[in-house]
């Protein structure tokens, strides 16, 4: 949004101008050319010749630097072209399979100002914000869209394959053109560039009673190869290792959008039933159950938002007490009537006596974990081969705090069996609503525990990031707000500013460019400190805002953060 | 409008050359071509050969000002493509050394005002306004080894990064001398008059309104070093300072008086050779008379200083700028920095402090980290930019101490170290 201050002077933020997907070996004759053309949104419309030579230049681009183009092994860079600085725009280009390329060109932040030239004429003159969009968060973006676009509809190859290229164009459309736009280029928050997965410590024993229970479930539903535990947005189980750890992340990512959804949907029917409005059929326009980008806007956007979606929502739902229901056929596919059942099911029915046919299980495409007794980091550039791709249903459960995930590969014919029938989610739902009463206790045991750990004081007084890029578990005291955008107690500190939040990012790409950095610390021209430490896979990001602080001192305050995180019995 | 992919499809490049494997190799290249796609220079190799390269370039940087924008920087995996559009003239520099995106755009703009030297920018347009073709090597003739020597003093010597030139340690007496003595050569014909020697000022007699600008003594500096021919006799040769007037030429009348010292005088005036022979003499007499020629002679022989004169424990090198004087001092390499491949190593860590310091949006003041081989240290106030080295071991109370100790011992040596008073009449 352009704001502009007292003095006139307009700021205008980072904008995407178009976004597209192409495979060049699709059409290289002259006359083909359009052919590569999977996919392509822009702000203002754009003609075909227009789309193909912005096409043509990242092509160019790419064989003018590529080393396997047989004319030119000009350069042999080590990577084909990545970014394009003009002073103007920011051009951003990934291969996410081979001669897959996603393409994103983003309209640079400016400030408008109208001055006074020699001649006391007034003169506008912009100055184009090139160092507040960090090429870090660009690339975060696109892979982040590329996996979750591809834990939902395989890989574009795969697609291609099975159902063709009209097929996978389809799929693009429907998964990117939503949410696209909503993409903010100005959050610097290095949290969103990190990326990683909040994970909830568990104590011993909590663990080896976590580790019972989802050893019991699994043996008594023998198709449900694998399970994640969830407590409030925090990961407590990740598995038996067969998921690597970026489909890990994005599944969970994915769920933690449903359980914000679920909760505030829960909190506003509890409003409403304070305020006697319970005999009224409670109506909500469609949370959308289809898996489609639209999902994500809450996690990339500003405000968060529920969008329609054309297609069916999974499910209808009965509350026997209510009105007569209004059923699928009868309404306009955006708005559903939702009314909110017995049912705990988050993926799945809500609507336990409706009909087989309500039933839409989730589909996931995840990568198989070569070594799945180890985690994985994920650096590879290409990790598509369809052998390597693993078909599941999705299904989860929420309970109060607790949510549980189960995978059931497409392959168990008993599994792929029972997701198409009410009959099992009845029995499921029963059999998981009384085996997870005492996992409940538990896990809220252990959470009231852990905030009572020095920890949290740690949180109040400065503000870090920690990551480990093997696990990606993140934990950040940077924003702690609470996901209904209120402060949190713990908040009293300092607030990051915007500054702070690009010196952030900019640290984060020094450590990333350079490896065999362990320590940097920088003070800034308005006297904040900075500090990122590295100890093998695991890295921290502290801001220590005293003016007067010398190094040495600072030093002080970063030993009692890495003391915590950097010790060996650090669960992260 | 060619589609940019085609352009590159048809682009004929000869990869069978046996140069060009090596070609590859090189960590930097620059180039420089017209705005219609004509190869005028390049670092490496021959510029008929990159004809078909500069073409996509061009074509490149047409594809966005076409779309009314124009293209800064691209980048691929360690490779960073800088470009620096000016009039007529395109400059390109390829990378894989790290450098940032503002710190190559400064190199290229090095040699485009070492071109304008050479031909002021009056010329320049008015070359290519008349004809767009026009092969630009056919003036610039004689000005490769220049540029060339110009592209390596950049990766070897700090003063460029910093903005500033590096004057000769010596007793200000002496240097008070020889500057009283330039005095007497004073006269209408003498812009600026100055001895120079290892590429680092002795000293500088100008006028009292008109500073010299450190970009043009590099210029300066890097015509005196980029060619052998002045070793031999005594030269006249115009010159355009593009920070003093980029639409003119100067004179500059240059002459080796003893071993590495080298006397320049520069003149508005292009017929006055004579004269300024004449006031060479005079000052080569008044020096030895003096006994000031024997002295300037050893300390040109010297290196430098070493970093053991300043007794700081655990310091192995730095750079220490002087933002009034524009001037900075740095010792002798030591090892592990005396091999040339660490002193490049060196370089590059304290060519990223200075990078990330000097950030346009978000200077830093203090910038300060470790590696396994060093620890390096970054700290800009309002009156110093200082660039230290340490071992990766040591601890920040000692390393603060260190440079305590650095700052003390070069404000002691402070009218030795720098010019802190230019001569001016």
């Amino acid at each position: 949004m352009d704001t502009t201050n007292s003095q006139g002077i307009v700021t205008v933020p980072p904008s995407l101008s178009y976004f597209c997907v192409y495979n060049p070996s699709f059409g290289d004759t002259d006359d083909s050319q359009s052919d590569q053309l999977l996919y392509y949104t822009s702000k203002k419309t754009v003609p075909m010749d227009v789309k193909i030579r912005q096409v043509g230049l990242a092509q160019g681009l790419y064989e003018l630097f590529s080393i396997s183009a047989p004319y030119c092994r000009v350069f042999s860079p080590s990577k084909p072209c990545e970014n394009v600085h003009t002073q103007k725009n920011r051009l951003a280009f990934y291969e996410p399979e081979p001669d897959y390329w996603i393409h994103i060109s983003i309209e640079l932040g400016h400030v408008k100002k109208v001055i006074k030239d020699k001649e006391g004429k007034p003169k506008t003159t912009i100055d184009y914000l090139d160092s507040n969009l960090h090429d870090s968060g660009v690339k975060r973006m696109l892979k982040l869209g590329y996996e979750m676009y591809r834990i939902f509809n395989g890989p574009f190859e795969y697609t291609v394959r099975t159902d063709g290229i009209k097929a996978l164009k389809n799929k693009l459309e429907e998964f990117f053109a939503n949410w696209v736009f909503e993409w903010d280029f100005e959050k610097t928050e290095l949290t969103k560039t990190v990326d990683g997965i909040l994970y909830m410590p568990l104590s011993d024993s909590a663990e080896s009673q976590i580790t019972s229970f989802v050893n019991q479930i699994q043996s008594d539903y023998e198709f449900i190869s694998d399970m994640f535990v969830i407590w409030q947005n925090k990961l407590v189980y990740r598995g038996n290792g067969a998921i690597p750890v970026n489909n890990v992340r994005g599944i969970w990512r994915h769920l933690v959008s449903y359980i914000a959804e679920r909760d505030e949907h829960d909190r506003e029917i509890e409003n409403k039933r304070k305020n006697k409005e319970a005999e009224k059929v409670s109506t909500f326009m469609g949370f959308t159950r289809n898996i489609s980008g639209s999902n994500l806007l809450s996690y990339f956007s500003t405000t968060p938002k529920v969008s329609p979606s054309t297609s069916p929502t999974n499910s209808t739902s009965h509350n026997p007490s209510t009105a007569p229901l209004e059923t699928n056929g009868l309404l306009s596919p955006s708005t559903q009537v939702f009314i909110p059942g017995p049912s705990n099911f988050l993926l799945g029915p809500t609507n336990l006596h409706g009909p087989d046919g309500d039933i839409h299980p989730v589909k996931v495409y995840l990568s198989k974990n070569s070594n799945s007794s180890n985690i994985r980091t994920v650096d590879h550039q290409h990790d598509v081969d369809e052998s390597d791709i693993e078909e599941y249903y999705l299904v989860a459960y929420k309970q109060n705090a607790l949510t549980l995930v189960f995978f059931i590969p497409l392959n168990s014919l008993e599994g792929s069996a029972k997701v198409q029938e009410m009959v099992f989610y009845r029995s499921f739902h029963n059999y998981l609503t009384s085996q997870s009463e005492e996992i409940i206790k538990i896990l809220n045991e252990n959470h009231e525990k852990s905030k009572k750990l020095g920890r949290t004081d740690i949180d109040k007084e400065y503000r870090y990031l920690f990551f480990n890029k093997m696990t990606l578990a993140v934990k950040s005291s940077l924003y702690p707000f609470s996901s209904n955008g209120s402060l949190t107690s713990s908040s009293r500190g300092l607030t990051i500013t915007s500054e702070m939040a690009h010196a952030l990012c900019e640290l984060h790409e020094d450590l990333e460019k350079y490896p065999q950095l362990t320590e940097i610390y920088t003070r800034s021209s308005t006297n904040f400190w900075i500090v990122g430490k590295r100890s093998e896979g695991r890295v921290l990001y502290i801001v220590v805002p005293k003016k007067e602080a010398s190094l040495a001192e600072v030093e002080d305050d970063v030993r009692r953060i890495t003391a915590i995180y950097f010790s060996g019995d650090n669960i992260y | 409008m060619k589609n940019i992919r085609d352009i590159v499809a048809s682009m004929d490049m000869k990869v069978e050359d046996p140069q060009s494997v090596n070609w590859c190799r090189h960590r930097k290249h620059f180039f420089i071509l017209s705005s219609a796609g004509k190869p005028i220079y390049t670092r490496y190799g021959d510029e008929s050969r990159i004809s078909g390269y500069t073409g996509v370039i061009q074509a490149i940087v047409s594809f966005f000002v076409d779309a009314e924008d124009s293209i800064r920087c691209i980048n691929a995996g360690n490779h960073k493509f800088v470009f620096l559009l000016k009039g007529p003239l395109y400059l390109v520099a390829v990378s894989r050394t790290n450098e940032s995106e503002t710190q190559l755009r400064d190199q290229l703009n090095y040699l485009y005002n070492q071109i304008l030297s050479v031909l002021t920018s009056t010329q320049l347009t008015r070359i290519f306004e008349q004809r767009i073709n026009y092969d630009l090597r056919l003036l610039l003739g004689g000005t490769e080894p220049f540029l060339d020597n110009l592209a390596t003093s950049m990766s070897d010597e700090p003063g460029f990064m910093l903005g500033s030139i590096q004057c000769v340690r010596m007793n200000k007496e002496l240097r008070d001398k020889i500057g009283s003595i330039l005095q007497i050569v004073k006269s209408k014909d003498l812009l600026y008059a100055m001895l120079i020697a290892n590429n680092k000022l002795i000293t500088l007699l100008r006028p009292k309104r008109h500073s010299l600008h450190s970009a043009d003594l590099h210029l300066i500096f890097n015509m005196v070093n980029g060619s052998s021919t002045f070793r031999s006799a005594e030269s006249w040769t115009p010159i355009c300072l593009p920070k003093f007037n980029n639409k003119g030429f100067l004179h500059a009348y240059v002459c080796y008086i003893t071993g590495n010292v080298c006397l320049l005088l520069i003149s508005p005036d292009k017929d006055k050779f004579f004269e300024l022979s004449d006031a060479k003499s005079i000052i080569v007499e008044e020096l030895t008379s003096c006994n000031a020629l024997q002295a300037i002679e050893e300390v040109s022989q010297s290196e430098g200083y070493s970093i053991a004169d300043v007794g700081a424990a655990g310091l192995r090198h730095f750079i220490y700028k002087s933002r009034k004087h524009v001037q900075y001092t740095s010792p002798t390499f030591m090892a592990p920095y005396n091999d040339p491949h660490e002193k490049q190593k060196l370089f590059k860590l304290y060519r990223y402090t200075h990078d990330r310091m000097h950030s346009r949006i978000r200077p830093l003041k203090v910038h300060y980290y470790v590696s396994p081989t060093e620890t390096i240290l970054g700290w800009i106030t309002s009156t110093f930019e200082l660039y230290a080295a340490f071992g990766p071991l040591i601890s920040k109370s000692a390393l603060t101490n260190s440079s305590h100790t650095l700052l003390k011992w070069i404000k002691k040596e402070e009218e030795n170290l720098f010019i802190l008073n230019s001569q001016v009449f």
